[in-house]
């Protein structure tokens, strides 16, 4: 299997990221290895068998009481945010006049 | 400086008045300064431990006795959340986060009298197998300083190798905590998936991570175990399995109780495994089976498709786990002009991430993309079943399974950066544990011809870390004779 390099972007712009020109012609080789590697499963059969999704049984997973609990201020939140007013995050303007 | 042997000599010097916490810590800063240049720590908590140890010196004055890690110098990888504290997994795209909040293992840590002496280097949000993938830049292995120390617990395995502190933790997702002790010669524990709470741990592929342990001795790894070990109301996923006394069964364990060990002969032949290490591997199982235990040699067809199907699997878990970092609420943003509010979250992602990261996020992207998702990740979650099969199959018949740790011992620094694959194909012998849930661990057995260290890999059937644990110290004792 081969990815072209407009494949290559389309998928960047799934996963928003962005990739540079420069950086274009080793990603693709870089990419095409992983391919090739992923690829060899093709060669297990696998009819019949139903998917693994989880090591832990849906039935064996222990959930704690529904119960309010104080967890972080609303200060401790946004004072991680690399731009704030103190209050809300900011972000570029979404809603145009 | 005066090294312990164990945690249990270090209680015993405390116990004898022969040191103090606070002088033991000075001693571990003292050291970690010294050896700075393997760059094994990115933040030292010096005012922290130094303030811990004067109060648990304190403890031991008034006459209460010694809680189970008192006074022990721990250091942690920079994926586990330390309140107040940077954890940055290593990544440019968390500058500036702080946590929170403690991770339950560090919390345990903590309540059992443990002093936190800094955070560790590692790959990019665990991502490698060098530790030659960090925003710090690479750490060195603790007897050459050109090689690497493996990965991505690279940072944590150099420091107990180097005596920069008592015992660690990592993680462990493919291998990233056995295969950095199997290079730095220490031993490396991963527990089975849902033995030790994920909570507070940077999450890379939530169905394989668990937190590792590093340390010098059997003991010393079982005492962590015990203590950081059990449910957990954070996380789910922990089993409700009841902890044993690691340390106490490990005392009353015959030496000469007798075990069936099955080793798996495709990697025992597989064409990557280095000469010397096959010709160790072969003869620690010579000797443990002239001791009478049963060694015996199984037929395993997958191996060849557990790389791909770990990395099918595990791309896909972080390119959603990582989606979450988008530069608005915390971590890195973009200082780039962006009209809109995508170009920030792209922006951002793309200054922000390194490259190994960004390409697992896009082959993940790729697998769970709609037209390949059954091709890919379905696939690759039928094949994990078929592993998890053959493990268990071969539980019905013997008591642990045995393979190299690594095929071959810690490589010089750039050599595998040409291609990422070369790197991903050295994992072979540790990611079936992960697929599959089991506790594995490496143990630090063998000297190379070229006097680098190598470990064997023992693992046992999942929720089994106490007979994990037993194997260990027989095949340690046996070695040692």
């Amino acid at each position: 299997m081969q990815i072209t390099t407009q494949e290559l972007h389309k998928l960047a712009k799934l996963a928003q990221i962005e990739i540079s020109q420069q950086e274009e012609v080793q990603l693709l080789q870089h990419m095409h290895a992983m391919f090739a590697m992923v690829e060899r499963l093709q060669e297990v059969d696998t009819t019949g068998v139903e998917p693994l999704t989880h090591l832990v049984e849906e039935t064996q997973q222990r959930f704690r009481s529904d119960e309010l609990q104080p967890t972080l201020t609303n200060q401790e939140v946004v004072e991680q945010a690399p731009i704030s007013d103190g209050t809300f995050f900011q972000v570029p303007k979404v809603i145009r006049k | 400086m005066e090294s312990f042997q164990s945690i249990a000599a270090y209680h015993q010097a405390l116990a004898q008045g022969a040191t103090t916490i606070l002088q033991t810590t000075e001693a571990y800063l003292n050291r970690i300064q010294q050896y700075k240049a393997m760059n094994a720590y990115v933040e030292v908590f010096e005012q922290e431990a130094l303030e811990q140890a004067i109060q648990q010196d304190q403890l031991i004055q008034s006459g209460t006795p010694l809680l189970p890690l008192q006074g022990v110098i721990v250091g942690i990888k920079d994926v586990l959340h330390y309140k107040g504290k940077a954890v940055t997994a290593a990544s440019k795209m968390l500058a500036g986060y702080k946590a929170t909040y403690h991770a339950t293992a560090v919390e345990r840590l903590l309540a059992a009298g443990a002093i936190i002496i800094g955070r560790q280097n590692c790959d990019e949000f665990a991502m490698g197998s060098s530790n030659e993938h960090s925003v710090y830049g690479p750490a060195q292995h603790p007897q050459y300083s050109d090689r690497v120390p493996g990965g991505s617990s690279g940072g944590s395995a150099a420091a107990v190798a180097a005596n920069l502190c008592m015992v660690s933790l990592g993680s462990d997702t493919g291998g990233s905590v056995r295969q950095p002790a199997d290079f730095c010669g220490i031993v490396g524990l991963k527990p089975s998936y849902g033995r030790v709470s994920r909570h507070g741990l940077i999450a890379y592929a939530s169905s394989f991570d668990q937190i590792g342990i590093f340390s010098r001795t059997i003991e010393d790894a079982a005492l962590l175990l015990q203590i950081i070990a059990g449910e957990d109301e954070w996380d789910s996923t922990v089993a409700s399995w009841s902890v044993p006394n690691y340390v106490e069964e490990l005392q009353q364990l015959k030496l000469d109780q007798k075990r069936k060990v099955a080793y798996i002969g495709s990697a025992v032949h597989h064409p990557s495994l280095d000469p010397a290490i096959k010709a160790s591997f072969l003869k620690a199982c010579s000797e443990f089976k002239a001791l009478g235990h049963i060694v015996e040699e199984v037929h395993f067809p997958l191996l060849d498709y557990i790389v791909p199907t770990y990395y099918i699997l595990t791309t896909a878990e972080a390119s959603s786990n990582l989606s979450r970092y988008d530069g608005v609420r915390y971590g890195y943003r973009s200082q780039a002009p962006m009209p809109e509010l995508s170009d920030l979250y792209v922006k951002s992602r793309s200054e922000g991430f390194g490259k190994e990261v960004q390409r697992r996020i896009l082959l993940g992207t790729y697998v769970l993309s709609s037209g390949y998702y059954d091709a890919y990740f379905s696939k690759a979650q039928q094949v994990r079943r078929l592993l998890l099969n053959q493990v268990t199959d071969i539980f019905k018949n013997y008591d642990a399974i045995w393979m190299p740790t690594v095929p071959a011992p810690a490589w010089k620094m750039g050599e595998k950066s040409e291609n990422p694959t070369d790197m991903y194909l050295a994992d072979i012998f540790t990611v079936l544990a992960n697929l599959t849930g089991l506790p594995a661990i490496s143990l630090p057995l063998f000297k190379h011809g070229s006097g680098l260290p190598f470990g064997l890999q023992v693992m046992t059937n999942r929720g089994e870390e106490l007979s994990l644990l037993s194997i260990s110290s027989q095949l340690m004792a046996q070695m040692q004779r």
